[in-house]
């Protein structure tokens, strides 16, 4: 059982203050959208959560794909494999879920 | 080619993660780019702290990064290779359109955009000197 969280966030979502963040919060956040997240959910969005700290910057989808091929491989550095976690947009989906802002430039 | 030009203002002592859009937009597309830094833009590349934002031009292999004077410098794997004034003009040459202007940019640069070259680049390099703005350069 989740406990039950009040956080702000923007009209798309996304948290307004990332000290908001847990991850009991991703929790939450995915299963409103129907997703259960597995170990595979979790290696993405602390993916993010670290991209974001090196580049002060979240990811947009093309980027995050390079970036994911080059540091954790080519099977996971792709648009099929990161649609199938995160199937309404994965460089959206998992900022939001990982506390970060709304990538820029973002399919 | 894509070519950005970036200087700064003294107090942006941060990389502003919006000049790094259009940089990125291109090099997703699989089009080469260019960065060039110069004025005090320079100092971005000496400080990796400051320009965080760059170093996601590690995930792209198409990159050329100048820098506009004499140093060392490598920024996300990618070696900085530094000009002089001649090798600068002939740069500028084939920048010749504003794509992206997050500050305003003084109305002497944008009407040297249609001079010629050495009137764009004289222009070019006193805006950088004069303006509390960034600007960035992108060829179409």
């Amino acid at each position: 059982m989740v406990p039950a969280v009040s956080v702000s966030t923007d009209s798309n979502g996304y948290l307004v203050d990332r000290e908001d963040w847990s991850p009991d919060l991703a929790v939450t956040m995915a299963a409103n959208d129907g997703i259960e997240l597995t170990e595979a959910h979790w290696e993405i969005i602390r993916f993010v959560q670290n991209y974001y700290d090196e580049f002060a910057d979240a990811p947009p989808m093309r980027v995050l794909v390079k970036a994911i091929a080059r540091r954790i491989g080519a099977d996971k550095g792709n648009s099929r494999y990161l649609y199938r976690l995160f199937p309404e947009g994965p460089a959206k989906q998992v900022c939001r879920y990982a506390g970060l802002p709304k990538p820029t430039s973002c399919i | 080619m894509n070519t950005f030009w970036i200087s700064r203002a003294p107090h942006a002592y941060r990389f502003p993660v919006e000049a790094v859009d259009p940089i990125l937009a291109a090099l997703v597309m699989d089009e080469p780019v260019r960065v060039v830094f110069t004025g005090e833009g320079k100092a971005w590349l000496e400080d990796c702290a400051a320009a965080r934002p760059l170093g996601q031009l590690e995930f792209f292999d198409d990159v050329e990064l100048i820098g506009v004077g004499t140093g060392s410098a490598t920024v996300a794997g990618h070696t900085v290779r530094w000009v002089d004034a001649v090798e600068l003009r002939e740069i500028a040459g084939d920048s010749l359109h504003l794509q992206c202007e997050p500050g305003a940019v003084p109305e002497s640069v944008l009407q040297a955009r249609t001079a010629d070259v050495d009137a764009m680049l004289h222009a070019m390099l006193h805006a950088m000197e004069q303006s509390a703005e960034l600007i960035v350069w992108c060829r179409p």
